[in-house]
């Protein structure tokens, strides 16, 4: 497993050093799009900037690290030579895994720590004032994140164990069309017409963090639910 | 298994006890069989004895990588069995089966490690995934073999010094045997020798045994103690590698000794194979001796490991 761990971690920190350059100018895009029209005070500033830098971060770095994984694993015929080692099959689903659970979490703590620096300069800049994000929404917006990527590492990780990420390629854009069907203006219309709201649900459990840890809830089951999913299917494999 | 037939249809008592001694095996492959569209390996077996290096030999796409795989468990055998060091793998635990997987190392024929790698990560790695796995001796081996980039990435490494790499980790890890998958191919000569000198070395250890892959016969007319010859995933020979030299030969024939021989075919049921080569025939000669003593006014010359193979692959039975 450490060994597994260890070359996931190889990989990642080969392919970090591509990334400053478009993190940068991401940061700066997140930072500026839209400013003009928040409220100018320290606090909506910070918020926007330090939200925006989270969603674009972790949407695109933890996504970007599991394609980079399941992608490195192709080259060179890796996936085939990794269970030369003294490793059973079952412990390369678990690593890699639980390597995309670390690197979620690790994009997680270094985009709400740019987000936040970027935040408060901002705000200082443009308003005078340092601010930030209250703790709770960087939590939040975290969470909704960590939940979407559970839940969508957890529907296609097993299709990549299966026939490698190659030719799963065409699954991966599934989710993200699902998600597209709510910007057409039937589909709002119809999401309108719902008996309940997102907002009244949160009214019911009192607090939207309770909201979101049972959602947490739910997407980690997925996540293991895929995992177990995903050791069946590797198991059956053949290189 | 017993390695004492040249052609498979040899009888044992023409070419005299080469049966092996009933000692232990470090891998046993039993009737593995595996299907794929357009390509089959069909009842292969072999074995690897202690302390001996057997070649697997075969054309390009002959079934030699997908047998390897097998036996790594990379590729699931439709049927039949792998053991290692007497242990029947399939029916192992995850945890027995990991500790049995450090006793054998491999080595491919393409440096497969992660891109983002330097020398380093992958000495770190091996060493994560062998307990037993002795960095100093990796060190020393990278040393001596004139690997001294410590922070240069897989990526950047030559063909060679990615083989280098590759043994170097290997021979380091406490495996005791090793599975090696064509580690000649693509390399110089100078190289390649260091790569068998390396291995030879290796080998010196009477608890070590090694099964190479190699469509270069003649890395193993000098490595190799006995040779499976694989062809269309079948083994069509599988025999000890002296048997070759000694025993075996190639006699030059026209047409009309070619009958005459054939006439009085003294092997049994062991097929003539021939190649035409225009003005004379080639025919295959399973004993030397037993030849000469019928036939003392023909040629017959001494066969490698190609002609062999050369004869199975492209040579007409009559």
């Amino acid at each position: 497993m450490k060994a597994l761990l260890f070359s996931d971690w190889c990989t990642l920190k080969g392919v970090a050093r591509n990334y400053p350059a478009p993190a940068l100018v991401i940061a700066a895009v997140a930072t500026f799009a839209g400013i003009q029209d928040v409220e100018p005070v320290a606090s909506a500033i910070a918020m926007h900037v330090h939200s925006s830098i989270v969603s674009v971060g972790l949407m695109m770095f933890s996504f970007m690290g599991f394609f980079t994984l399941f992608g490195n694993d192709e080259r060179e015929g890796w996936e085939a030579v990794r269970l030369s080692l003294p490793v059973t099959r079952r412990t390369v689903v678990h690593a890699r895994y639980l390597a995309l659970l670390i690197l979620f979490g690790m994009v997680a703590v270094v985009v709400n720590l740019v987000g936040l620096v970027m935040g408060a300069i901002t705000a200082l800049v443009l308003n005078g004032q340092v601010g930030f994000m209250p703790f709770s929404e960087g939590v939040l917006l975290t969470g909704i994140f960590c939940m979407v990527y559970l839940v969508y590492l957890g529907l296609t990780t097993p299709v990549v164990f299966k026939m490698g990420i190659s030719k799963a390629r065409i699954y991966f854009s599934l989710p993200f069309m699902l998600c597209l069907l709510f910007t057409f203006e039937p589909v709002k219309d119809a999401m309108q017409q719902l008996p309940v709201s997102l907002g009244q649900i949160s009214a019911i459990f009192g607090s939207p963090l309770l909201l979101l840890a049972l959602g947490l809830a739910v997407a980690a089951a997925i996540y293991g639910a895929s995992m177990l999913v995903s050791e069946r299917i590797y198991a059956a494999r053949d290189f | 298994m017993t390695y004492y037939s040249p052609l498979n249809a040899i009888d044992p008592s023409l070419v005299g006890p080469y049966a092996l001694d009933p000692g232990p095996c470090d891998l046993h492959v039993e009737s593995v069989t595996k299907h794929y569209d357009g390509f089959s390996l069909r009842d292969v077996a072999l074995d690897v004895p202690r302390g001996s290096v057997v070649g697997l030999v075969g054309r390009n796409g002959a079934g030699k990588t997908t047998l390897m795989k097998v036996v790594l468990g990379a590729t699931l055998p439709d049927s039949g069995r792998v053991e290692l060091f007497g242990t029947y793998y399939a029916a192992l635990s995850d945890a027995e089966r990991a500790r049995l997987r450090e006793r054998v190392g491999f080595v491919g024929a393409t440096v497969a490690y992660p891109a983002g790698m330097t020398v380093t990560d992958v000495m770190r790695m091996y060493e994560l995934a062998y307990p037993a796995f002795d960095r100093a001796r990796c060190h020393q081996l990278c040393t001596d073999m004139g690997l001294d980039a410590p922070q240069r990435k897989v990526s950047e490494l030559s063909r060679g010094m990615g083989m280098k790499l590759q043994l170097a980790c290997v021979l380091a890890s406490g495996a005791e045997l090793l599975l090696l998958d064509e580690p000649t191919s693509g390399l110089d000569p100078i190289v390649r020798e260091e790569v068998l000198d390396i291995l030879r070395t290796w080998m010196e250890d009477e608890g070590h045994s090694m099964l190479v892959s190699s469509h270069i016969t003649s890395d193993l007319e000098h490595l190799a103690d006995y040779l499976v010859m694989i062809e269309r995933g079948q083994v069509v020979l599988a025999c000890e590698r002296d048997l070759i030299s000694d025993l075996m030969g190639i006699a030059q024939l026209r047409a009309e000794e070619l009958e005459r021989v054939r006439a009085e075919w003294p092997f049994g049921q062991v097929q003539l194979r021939v190649i035409d080569r225009g003005l004379y025939k080639s025919l295959l000669v399973p004993s030397r001796t037993t030849f000469h003593e019928l036939f003392p006014a023909y040629a017959c010359d001494r066969a490698s490991i190609d002609d062999v193979m050369s004869f199975i692959v492209k040579g007409k039975v009559i």
